[in-house]
Parts: structure tokens; C-alpha cells; sequence
């Protein structure tokens, strides 16, 4: 189902650098209605032990922008949906800072499913600090599937 | 706005349910959520698109009834923050659905020397289908390691 050159599986690519602001905080927590002190105030932040506020745990889908990369073409007529993700935060994400985020796919296979044949395509995306140190890891599981059954 | 006192683990048991926290998603939160995640996919905005993708009606991005549950558990836990989230998407949650986010307390202790408590949580839609199913597991936060444990 899925055409995917076996080479690619687990080479990493780039996605860029990502300065942090304090306005692109708020704004990514005032659009999800999460409004604790410590995404938008310095003082409430400083007093948990932050130098800065702090972005809340999912601001990470707002680096990786509303593409899952690296890409693998979809078969022709078939759909895409997101099946799962899974979050692995060793720090947190400041504002004032610049991160740097790599991906890669780590799986590709097939399987059956309530609506037939699907493919899965598992994806990893790592968020690294100045230093290096990664402060989130990004697991993401796409299921691509015929769009002719109605979900 | 949650209350802000650090939560000590001794004030959590195993079984404390978490939530519930309703919320009917609408055009307008998928709108508010595509703007600051650069999120273009029609499926998410548009009837038409959503049809020919193979939905129903245009859908809610799980990543953003991720967020909410997220949400939940932070302002469940004051002082404490998340250190692994997992959720697995079951159901497509379409616009104007009203869900119910939840979860329960399995385990709480100390893992290298650090306070530790794992939950599972759960999203419902109105028909009681569960849209989200996962597990959390969070950490205390830096001034709050002392005082939590």
C-alpha cells in the first residue's frame, strides 16, 4: 500500500531553528483556552523555579507547524488520519530561547483494521536546547486508509 | 483559573479521579488552534473537504483534544508537571461534539529519587464513545521538588 524507500526509515532530517518568544506563548495558550500563570506570567513563572514563563506541554505541535515530516507520499485515493501521539518532556520549553527540531520516520508497515487495510507510519521528532539536550520527543502515528467507508 | 498551591503527594492517593472537564469543540476552537499551529488541512475547516476525505463532517485535530486533556491534568496537579503523555486518537471527534475529559490516578511514588504519579485518562464524546484513551505520568515541578514529596 505504502511506496516508501526502506533507506530513508530512521535518517534524521532537519526542520529548523525556533526562537521562542513570550508572545508566541501566549498566543498558542490563549487559542487553547489555557490561561496558568506560568505560560503568561514572569513573576508566577520565576516563583516555580523558571527564569521565564514557560510554553505549555503541547506548544511543541506549534514548532513541528501542521505538516507530520519527514513526508511519505500517500498512495493515490488514499486518506490520512492521526492515530496517536506520545510526549516524552525532559524540560521545559522558555521563552527566550532557541530550539532546533530533527525528525525522522521510524516505522512503516500494514496492517487490517475494522475498515480494511490501513498503513501506519510512525514518526519521531526530536526538540533540542542550545546546548544540545533534548527537552521533547515527539512520537506520532499516522494511519493511512481508504476514504470509501465513512468514519 | 486552577488553584495554584503545589499538590503534595501525600494528598494524592490511588483511584483520586481527575476531572471531568466538559467542552463542546466548535469551528471557531479548530480556527483559533489552525491559526497558531499553521494547521491548513481542510478536513479541519471545511464540510466538503472533510466528506471526501472519508469523514462524516469536518473534525477536530486530536492534537488539540490532546492539549485540552493535557489541560486537565496540569491544572489537576498544581506544582507538578507532565513528564510522559500518551494518547492513542480511537474516533474522530466532529464539531460541535461535547466531550468529557477524565482520567484516574493508578500509581504514585518515587522513581530515582523523584515523586512520581501515573494516571490514565480518558476522552468521552456525548454518545459515550471514547474518542481518547491514554496514560500520563508527571513529575514535580523545579521549586516544588522539596515540598511535593
Amino acid at each position: 500500500m505504502i511506496h516508501f524507500d526502506p533507506q530513508l526509515l530512521g535518517k534524521e532530517v532537519e526542520l529548523g531553528t525556533f526562537p521562542v518568544t513570550a508572545e508566541a506563548i501566549r498566543a498558542f495558550a490563549e487559542a487553547v483556552g489555557d490561561l496558568n500563570p506560568l505560560y503568561l506570567d514572569r513573576a508566577a513563572a520565576r516563583q516555580a523555579g523558571y527564569p521565564e514563563v514557560i510554553a505549555p506541554p503541547t506548544f511543541c505541535m506549534h514548532l513541528r507547524g501542521g505538516r507530520m515530516l519527514p513526508e511519505v507520499p500517500l498512495p493515490p485515493g488514499m486518506v490520512s488520519l492521526h492515530a496517536g501521539q506520545e510526549l516524552e518532556f525532559y524540560d521545559e520549553i522558555l521563552a527566550g530561547q532557541t530550539y532546533t527540531a530533527t525528525a525522522k520516520v521510524t516505522e512503516v508497515y500494514e496492517k487490517t483494521g475494522r475498515s480494511g487495510p490501513l498503513g501506519v507510519i510512525v514518526r519521531e521528532m526530536t526538540i533540542r536546547n542550545a546546548a544540545g539536550s533534548p527537552v521533547v520527543v515527539l512520537r506520532e502515528r499516522q494511519i493511512i486508509r481508504s476514504p470509501e467507508k465513512k468514519i | 483559573m486552577p488553584d495554584s498551591t503545589p499538590k503534595p503527594l501525600s494528598a494524592i492517593e490511588i483511584g483520586d479521579e481527575i476531572g471531568p472537564l466538559t467542552r463542546t469543540l466548535t469551528l471557531a476552537d479548530v480556527q483559533r488552534y489552525a491559526a497558531v499551529t499553521s494547521l491548513t488541512d481542510e478536513r479541519f475547516l471545511k464540510a466538503e473537504r472533510a466528506t471526501q476525505m472519508g469523514f462524516h463532517r469536518p473534525i477536530v485535530p486530536g492534537p488539540l483534544t490532546a492539549t485540552l486533556l493535557a489541560k486537565l491534568l496540569t491544572d489537576s496537579f498544581p506544582g507538578w508537571r507532565l513528564r510522559n503523555f500518551q494518547v492513542s486518537f480511537r474516533t474522530p471527534v466532529g464539531h460541535g461534539d461535547t466531550l468529557a475529559f477524565w482520567g484516574t490516578v493508578t500509581e504514585k511514588g518515587e522513581r530515582d529519587g523523584v515523586a512520581t504519579i501515573h494516571c490514565d485518562v480518558v476522552v468521552e464524546n456525548q454518545h459515550g464513545d471514547r474518542v481518547i484513551v491514554g496514560t500520563a505520568t508527571l513529575v514535580p515541578r523545579p521549586h516544588a521538588e522539596r515540598t511535593l514529596s
